[in-house]
Parts: C-alpha cells; sequence; structure tokens
C-alpha cells in the first residue's frame, strides 16, 4: 500500500511586479508569461508539485497592494484569499523594496493563515545599498523568511521545505501583532461585539481583520453587511466610530490605520535593515532622465518602436523567403505525385495554399516577438506608459490604459483586453476594453507583411509597418476621444505607477519567451487556422458547378469560385464594400478573418491557389497577389486599413463580453463600433486616394 | 515632505496604501511640466499622473 499524498494548498501573493509568477513557475515547472512590467498576471493560475510525499498546489494570484480590493484583478487575489482558506501563504516580496511590500505583510498576518516569505530578488538588495538580517527579521515577524532569486532558481528548496514545515507544525507561526492604539481598538471592540451575531456571515473574514476593514469603509467588508438583519445597527456604529475617529486625531481613518501599519514595517527595518551607503540609483535615474525626458521621451519611444519593426523585418526577410520557397515547391511536388481532381485540391488549396500561407510567416513572427521579449523584460514597457501619458490625457485615458494596448501588440488581444483589469476606473477600462483590438496583434501581422511585401518595395517594409503601427494608434486614441466625450463621459482616474528597475534581459530568458509565443503560433496554424481554412476551401469547391465543353479551365475555375457557397457569399456583400476598392474574394476573406485573423491569409491562399490552372508550376501567394491586376497599392492600402479597424476575432469579442460584464449592449456597440469606423477609413483612403491620383 | 492628500476617498486610499503618509518624504526624479513626474518615494520609484500631482499637498524641506 502507498502512502497517501498529503495535500497542501499554497498562496503566492505579493505587490505587482514582485516575481511571483517567475517563482510560481520555478516551483511549479509550468511557464506563465512573466515580464518586468506591474500588471502581468491579471488571473488566478494554479499549478502542482509534489516533494517528499507531499502534493502541493500552488496558485499564483494577481500582485496586490493591499488586502482591500480596489481594481478587478486585486479582487481576484483578495477573494481567492479570504474565501479559499489556503493552508499555507507565500508572501513574495521585492527585497530591494522592502518597505512598501512589507505593508501588505501586515494585512496578511491578520488572516490566520501561516505566512511564509520569499525575500525575492535579494540579488538587488546589494546594489541598493543595504544588508537585511533575514534571521532577524524572521524574529521580528514571528515568520519563515527565505531568500530567494527568483530568476536565477534560487531558494526553492528552502521554500519547498519551509512549506512543509509550518504546514506540519514544526515551525511555529507566531501571531504578528500590530498596535493600532487604544482608540482604534476601542471602537474595533464595539464593532466585534455587534458582528459576533453575525459571525458565520463574514466570508471566511476573522473579525479582528474584518472590523479594520469596515473602519477603512473597505467596498467588499461595506457591501457584506448590508446583507445583515441588524437594521443598520452595525452601519450607524461605523459612522459613529469614523467620527469619533477623526475627532481625536483629525485625519480620517483610512490614513490612521495605514499609518500604523507603516510604522510597525518601519520599525521592524530600523531592527533588521543596515544602511551601508547611500542608495546608489544613479544609473537607473540616469537612464530614466534621458528616456523620460519632455522632449526627448516620445521620439525615443517612437525609435524603439521603429527599431523593432526594422530588426523583424531586416532579420525575417531572407527566412520568411525560403519558407516561401519551401511552400511553393511543396505545391509543386504535391501537384506532381497526386492526379488532379478533388484531392489534389484539397492538399494544395486547401491546406498547403491556406494553413501553409501562414505558417510562412513564422519566422516574422518569432523575431517581432524575440525584440518585444527584450523590451518587456528590460523594464522600458512602464516608462513607455509613463511618456504615453500626457498624451493620452488629451484623448481621455491615461498612461496606465497603454500597457493593455502594448500587450495586444505584443501578442495577442485577448491578454490584452484581460489586462485592463488593473485599471481602477470602470468608464476607463471599458474604454481601454474597447481600443485594445485596435492594436495589430500577431495575428494580424501576417496580413500586414503579405501586402506590404507585396505592394511595397521591400526596403520600405519596416517603414510601412511603422506606419501602420503609427495609424493604429491614432485610431486607438481617436475613438478613445469619441468615447470618452459622447459615450462614457466622466472624470479620468488618476495615474499612478511603479516603475520597475531596470533588469538586463537574460538570452535564455528571451528565447524562452520567444519560443513559447512562437510555439502558440505554429499550434494555431496547425489546428483552428488548419480548420478553417479547409472549411473554406469546401466552401469555395461546392457546390461543383457542371462546366461546358471546350471552356478554357481558367475560366470554368473562376467560374467555380464566383458560383460557390462563399463566392454567392462574397458576390452579396460585394456592393457594400465596393466604395472601398475591394471586391467579394477580399469580402470572403474579411469575414473568414473574423474566426481568427491569419484566416484573412490563409483564404487568399486557398482563392489564388484555387485560381491557378498549372499544378506544375505554382507561385507563392505574394507573386500571385503582384501578378493580380485588378490590386494597386492603393487598394491594398484601404485594405490594410479595413483589416485594422473591423470587428476583433471571434475569440476577443467572446473574452470582451465576459470582461464587460457580460454585456451585450457593449459587446454590440464593439463589433458595430469597430466594422463602422473600418468602412469609413477605408472608404476615405480608397476615394481620397483616388481624387488625389494616387 | 507629504502633509496631506486632496483627493476623492478612492484615489486617496490607493495612495495611502502605496505610502503617501502625512510626514513621508517625496523626492521628484524628473518632471516635465504639465505632464506626469516620477517621484522617489519609500524607497521606490512612481510615475505620478499630472492631476493627481496636482492633489498633493507639500512641504518643502
Amino acid at each position: 500500500m502507498s502512502a497517501v499524498a498529503i495535500k497542501i494548498l499554497v498562496t503566492l501573493v505579493g505587490n505587482p511586479n514582485s516575481g511571483k509568477s517567475t517563482i510560481f513557475n520555478n516551483l511549479t515547472g509550468s511557464r506563465q508569461h512573466v515580464g518586468n512590467y506591474p500588471g502581468v498576471t491579471v488571473e488566478k493560475k494554479k499549478g502542482q508539485a509534489n516533494y517528499k510525499g507531499h502534493e502541493i498546489t500552488f496558485v499564483d494570484l494577481p500582485g496586490t497592494y493591499s488586502l482591500s480590493a480596489r481594481s478587478e484583478d486585486e479582487r481576484v487575489a483578495c477573494g481567492f484569499i479570504v474565501a479559499e482558506k489556503p493552508d499555507v501563504i507565500i508572501h513574495v516580496v521585492d527585497a530591494s523594496n522592502l518597505e512598501r511590500n512589507l505593508y501588505l505583510y501586515t494585512q496578511l498576518s491578520e488572516l490566520n493563515v501561516p505566512v511564509i516569505l520569499a525575500m525575492n530578488m535579494s540579488d538587488m538588495v546589494d546594489s541598493k545599498g543595504y544588508t537585511i538580517n533575514y534571521e532577524k527579521l524572521s524574529k521580528h515577524l514571528g515568520k519563515p523568511v527565505i531568500a530567494t532569486i527568483g530568476n536565477k532558481n534560487k531558494g526553492m528548496d528552502e521554500l519547498f521545505t519551509a512549506v512543509i514545515d509550518i504546514y506540519g507544525k514544526k515551525i511555529k507561526n507566531e501571531k504578528t501583532k500590530i498596535d493600532y492604539g487604544e482608540e482604534i481598538n476601542l471602537e474595533r471592540s464595539k464593532l466585534s461585539n455587534l458582528l459576533a451575531k453575525n459571525k458565520n456571515k463574514l466570508n471566511g473574514y476573522p473579525t479582528e481583520l474584518f472590523t479594520l476593514k469596515l473602519l477603512e469603509q473597505d467596498p467588499i467588508a461595506t457591501n457584506l453587511i448590508k446583507n445583515f438583519s441588524d437594521n443598520g445597527e452595525i452601519e450607524k456604529q461605523i459612522e459613529k466610530s469614523r467620527h469619533n475617529l477623526r475627532q481625536h486625531f483629525g485625519d480620517d481613518v483610512e490614513v490612521l490605520i495605514a499609518d500604523r501599519r507603516y510604522g510597525f514595517v518601519s520599525g521592524v527595518l530600523r531592527e533588521t535593515v543596515i544602511q551601508n551607503t547611500e542608495e546608489r540609483r544613479n544609473f537607473s535615474d540616469k537612464i530614466d532622465k534621458v528616456i523620460m525626458n519632455r522632449f526627448l521621451g516620445l521620439p525615443i519611444f517612437a525609435l524603439v518602436m521603429y527599431g523593432i519593426f526594422k530588426f523583424t523585418f531586416t532579420f525575417s526577410e531572407p527566412v520568411v523567403g525560403w519558407f516561401e520557397i519551401f511552400f511553393t515547391w511543396l505545391s509543386g511536388i504535391v501537384g506532381s505525385i497526386i492526379p488532379a481532381g478533388l484531392i489534389q485540391s484539397f492538399v494544395i488549396d486547401g491546406i498547403v495554399s491556406g494553413a501553409g500561407s501562414v505558417l510562412g510567416f513564422f519566422p516574422l513572427v518569432l523575431f517581432m516577438f524575440f525584440a518585444i521579449a527584450f523590451f518587456e523584460d528590460s523594464g522600458y514597457m512602464a516608462r513607455a506608459a509613463f511618456v504615453m501619458d500626457k498624451i493620452m490625457h488629451k484623448f481621455g485615458l491615461h498612461g496606465k490604459s497603454f500597457l493593455p494596448m502594448m500587450i495586444s501588440t505584443n501578442g495577442c488581444a485577448v491578454p490584452g483586453i484581460m489586462a485592463t483589469r488593473t485599471l481602477e476606473n470602470k468608464k476607463d477600462r471599458l474604454i481601454t476594453m474597447m481600443v485594445t483590438p485596435f492594436m495589430i496583434c500577431g495575428a494580424k501581422l501576417p496580413i500586414f507583411a503579405l501586402f506590404i511585401g507585396a505592394f511595397f518595395p521591400a526596403k520600405h517594409g519596416a517603414n510601412m509597418m511603422f506606419l501602420m503601427y503609427a495609424l493604429s494608434v491614432v485610431i486607438a486614441f481617436s475613438s478613445a476621444w469619441v468615447l470618452k466625450t459622447f459615450v462614457f463621459k466622466g472624470e479620468t482616474s488618476y495615474f499612478v505607477m511603479e516603475l520597475p528597475p531596470y533588469r538586463m534581459p537574460t538570452i535564455q530568458g528571451l528565447f524562452l519567451k520567444m519560443w513559447e509565443r512562437g510555439w502558440l503560433y505554429i499550434k494555431k496554424a496547425g489546428s483552428i487556422i488548419l480548420l478553417i481554412s479547409i472549411l473554406i476551401w469546401a466552401s469555395f469547391t461546392f457546390p461543383q458547378i457542371n462546366a461546358e465543353k471546350g471552356m478554357n479551365q481558367e475560366v470554368i475555375s473562376a467560374m467555380q469560385m464566383e458560383q460557390s457557397f462563399a463566392g454567392s457569399i462574397g458576390k452579396f456583400i460585394e456592393p457594400i464594400i465596393k466604395p472601398l476598392g475591394m471586391d467579394w474574394r477580399s469580402g470572403v476573406a474579411l469575414i473568414a478573418g473574423v474566426a481568427a485573423k491569419e484566416v484573412v491569409v490563409s483564404t487568399y491562399g486557398t482563392i489564388y491557389s484555387l485560381g491557378k490552372v498549372d499544378t506544375e508550376k505554382p507561385d507563392s501567394l505574394k507573386k500571385s497577389l503582384q501578378n493580380d491586376p485588378s490590386w494597386t497599392p492603393l487598394k491594398a492600402f484601404a485594405f490594410l486599413m479595413f483589416s485594422l479597424i473591423y470587428l476583433p476575432c471571434f475569440v476577443a469579442v467572446a473574452v470582451f463580453y465576459r470582461e464587460s460584464g457580460s454585456s451585450w449592449k457593449w459587446t454590440s456597440f464593439l463589433i458595430f463600433w469597430t466594422t463602422i469606423i473600418a468602412w469609413c477609413v477605408s472608404f476615405i483612403v480608397y476615394q481620397g486616394g483616388k481624387i488625389l491620383g494616387v | 515632505m507629504l502633509v496631506s492628500i486632496d483627493g476623492g476617498s478612492q484615489t486617496e486610499m490607493r495612495l495611502v496604501e502605496m505610502g503617501f503618509l502625512p510626514g513621508v518624504i517625496i523626492s521628484i526624479v524628473s518632471n516635465s511640466g504639465k505632464g506626469p513626474l516620477t517621484i522617489n518615494i519609500k524607497g521606490s520609484k512612481l510615475a505620478l499622473g499630472y492631476d493627481l500631482a496636482k492633489k498633493l499637498l507639500v512641504k518643502e524641506n
């Protein structure tokens, strides 16, 4: 009989950007996304680890400054800790930023759950010019304190041991007593007397902590007591208590309580931290002076973005070329092996030209992800948000809204929409969610790469991409302004954000990140995109028409496409998109693209492959586009503008629906809003361009 | 040195949690006119929107 493993539930809690996810990844061997900016994790993540006969479940929570939930990501964190009652909490502390980080500890210690402190980034402490006496700190707090270095995987064994020991009660979990002073404690005891009857309704909060939360007017706690059947007795007492304390101290209660907590922290730090030298902040400050300079900040940001595109296009171009040659060769081989007919068409037009055309851009996407990973890990992301704050203010947003938009550019609008959870104000959040999908995500990138590559000279590739990126920002900002002015009127909330220290990204870390995101791209191309490509192929191939004898092969295949299922849909909507310089084929590609934006490319792949009669001599999609006389650079540009703006892919819409609080109203608004703007902008571009004679 | 915060209770609480308490020393790292500024407070660097900075009542020392 094998011994039954002991199950332990452990939660990782800590301030934003303290490195929880890195530690979580180390402990569980999983690969959650990490980055050097606040708000990377907005949802709880679960992972398992087995250690010496213990089955440990780790839950990684979004970063939080306190246990009073003020934004959606913090609500996730606090809700979990209080409701799920983990066996052990690992409090991940940024050791180079102790004071603020330990503020959260003062609240965690009141939860009646054993806490372990992981002093993360302990290698950064030196550069800050002080030494921490971990032993003394542990004694003062009555909790195990472990020095860790997340990105070097140091201290993990010690963490496991501490978890098991504290769970098995081998280490004592002493209570930390924070002295709130006689006056506050008196008011608390009044409240706890009133709460005694409703103890089981506190949702798992210890009464002691709950009284503090009531005094602080914590939104969750205040909501909870509304359901008590005490005729508002508690509410009245809170009012009285708050009044008493304000009378006595001349300050708000929340300030008083925070003051006591910070007082406790600085008391502990006085005993345990030795300041060696004046803080050596020079390096980071010097860089910031330039990067965030009021005149240089924006040009530098533009230059960084341009650099990313230049890097991506310059280095990926030859590799994308090889992929092109490979897929053309593959089509040729298939064409000579499989006899002409439905099966051949299925493989060449459906699979190789469809999903294959998306795979062809894999190198480009990989280079882009690499460049952006550098940008993310270095700590520049938060600075970019800072630099953008001033401009974004003019459009009714603030710097923090910029991070979700960057996350969308870095990969996908779905995590971008999720990242808006860090915004405290509901209206700001909805606006940011509405404009985040305008950014050029990893799935839209192939569309741009394809059309830019086909219709604009190669040396302007990066310039065109940069222009498109800039346009996406302009469109996002202007529509934010419209929404703010006409739909979501009201004050913009305030912008306050921590600026993490600069860190040199490790080559290993960059490659890992690049590969993870790249692998997702391949997986998507091999599953969803492949499936849709086949569907698209089928809808162009059926119903089959009866060709008359003596007709030209090319005429037959053109007729087949036009009269097929997809063709009739395209023809049906053609009148709507004609003024934008698009024909029915673009209509089909755009409709199919709603499933996933890469499909726009794969649909064109199938269309041009089906239209090509001589299967022995296939062309690459890029060449086919160039050889098609119905395209002009202006039409391509108008088409790109439409693709940039029109409604987000299905998954993004679904996530938007969920994150907007299951609001049909806002979801349908998003769908119409984006499509209408897309039509208008394309119309102006195309008709305007024609008048100007472009 | 920070004297007091003049803001809505939500804003104020967030700042208080981040260590903006009366008597705390704040040093300005960069100031860009009407744009956001960067400050050092309690050993960490923060970006602060212009509108928010206006709500902070400080005393020079």
